[in-house]
């Protein structure tokens, strides 16, 4: 009775291992390996005529050289008595960078100055300093490169208009003395306007993947492209 | 009395004229000033600027040094190839003539200064906040290189304290004519 009993259970649990044993095992591994199958397959062949285009026809490599120029504008006016030695200031592309026939660094790309030195307008009338060094532009695929180039800006001093005034109190009222005026009388700091623009070269020699890049023609063709 | 009373009024036209001719010196914006100069509207104010380089460049108070000056010929240092060397002088004006003017970097007093002194020091490449303590405070910030000599002077004026970077010729001349300023500081009791 018992060994009975045991036989109908191992029959029992072989007969439903064995579909399970089926569908772990066999038949769906067969069929994913067949959508895999099919998968690669089609993914070498969307990819074969590319592979064999790239293999047919290398593309040439662009070099951006070391001293190209670059023609940058400052975004905001830079006061040597409102900013701090190390801080960034912002400019922009003025003019398409372009080598051969590709747009390299776009009109409006964002660079970055440094400021190197900093002085604020002195007593005695005399002006303050500014210098700047420019550091980096952003190419058209997002990469940046160095730029070389430097900004030094020297505050006027304010000699004629003390002269003026001093005159002009002297005139006016005996006690002015000169000696008195002369402690109240700061020189201007130095200023760069927003808009001034400035030449940048590129600090050395770049090897850029111009597939990153749209060609000069690009856009007025996509323009006139009709919809 | 009455010339007293006349200076007096001389005074009060002549610093109400002293702070028009400040306001007038607000920069000028360009007309020609691209589309992006918005941030110009977040940018510092001169006001605001000095403080933040006064709390970044000047020490705290009450330090003192004891100072006295080495009137023989000192040797000067070598450049060091991965530092800068920056030499701080006084120059021989009388003006302020018995301040002592206090030298600070990066909110540290490091040295001072009598007439006719200079004394140098290195400091890692890169931004430096500088300050001269003497008849208020002269500030200057500066991005100084590996390998490079410095000369900042130190300039007591009937205006104020300025800090001016100078060109090398005129360094080299002013450590040649003055003495070496050697100084200790001094401990709290």
């Amino acid at each position: 009775m018992f060994t009975t009993a045991i036989s109908i259970l191992l029959a029992f649990s072989l007969g439903f291992n064995v579909p399970v044993q089926l569908f772990q095992g066999s038949a769906v591994p067969q069929e994913l390996a067949a959508l895999q199958r099919e998968e690669t397959s089609d993914f070498v062949l969307q990819d074969a005529p590319r592979q064999a285009e790239i293999h047919a026809a290398p593309q040439e490599s662009v070099r951006l050289t070391d001293g190209t120029q670059v023609h940058l504008r400052f975004i905001s006016t830079v006061a040597s008595s409102q900013v701090i030695a190390g801080e960034k200031v912002a400019l922009e592309l003025v003019e398409p960078v372009v080598v051969g026939s590709l747009v390299v660094i776009s009109p409006h790309s964002p660079a970055e100055a440094t400021v190197t030195v900093a002085q604020a307008k002195r007593s005695m009338g005399r002006g303050g300093n500014l210098a700047l060094k420019v550091e980096s532009i952003r190419l058209a695929d997002g990469e940046t490169v160095t730029l070389r180039a430097s900004k030094d800006v020297k505050g006027g001093d304010n000699q004629p208009r003390l002269l003026t005034t001093l005159g002009t109190a002297g005139m006016m009222y005996w006690a002015a003395s000169p000696l008195v005026f002369l402690f109240y009388v700061k020189g201007k700091s130095a200023t760069i306007p927003a808009g001034t623009e400035i030449t940048a070269y590129i600090g050395g020699d770049f090897t850029l993947d111009p597939s990153k890049f749209h060609a000069v023609d690009a856009s007025p063709q996509e323009k006139s492209a009709p919809k | 009395m009455k010339i007293i009373r006349t200076m007096c009024l001389a005074f009060l036209i002549l610093h109400s004229a002293a702070r028009f001719t400040d306001a007038q010196e607000i920069p000028t914006k360009s007309p020609q000033a691209s589309p992006a100069s918005v941030p110009e509207e977040k940018q510092r104010s001169e006001r605001e600027t000095r403080k933040r380089l006064e709390q970044l460049a000047c020490g705290p108070e009450g330090v003192h040094f004891a100072h006295h000056t080495e009137k023989s010929s000192q040797p000067l240092p070598e450049q060091p190839p991965d530092k800068a060397l920056i030499y701080v002088i006084r120059n021989g004006s009388m003006v302020g003539a018995a301040m002592r003017a206090k030298f600070a970097m990066d909110g540290k007093w490091v040295g001072m200064n009598r007439v006719s002194n200079y004394f140098y020091f290195e400091a890692s490449p890169g931004p430096h906040y500088f300050c001269v303590d003497a008849n208020g405070h002269g500030l200057l910030s500066l991005v100084v290189e590996k390998g490079t000599t410095y000369y900042l002077q130190q300039r007591l004026t009937m205006g104020g304290t300025d800090l001016d970077l100078i060109d090398a010729e005129k360094g080299k001349e002013y450590v040649a004519k003055y003495h070496r300023s050697i100084f200790v500081e001094k401990l709290k009791n």
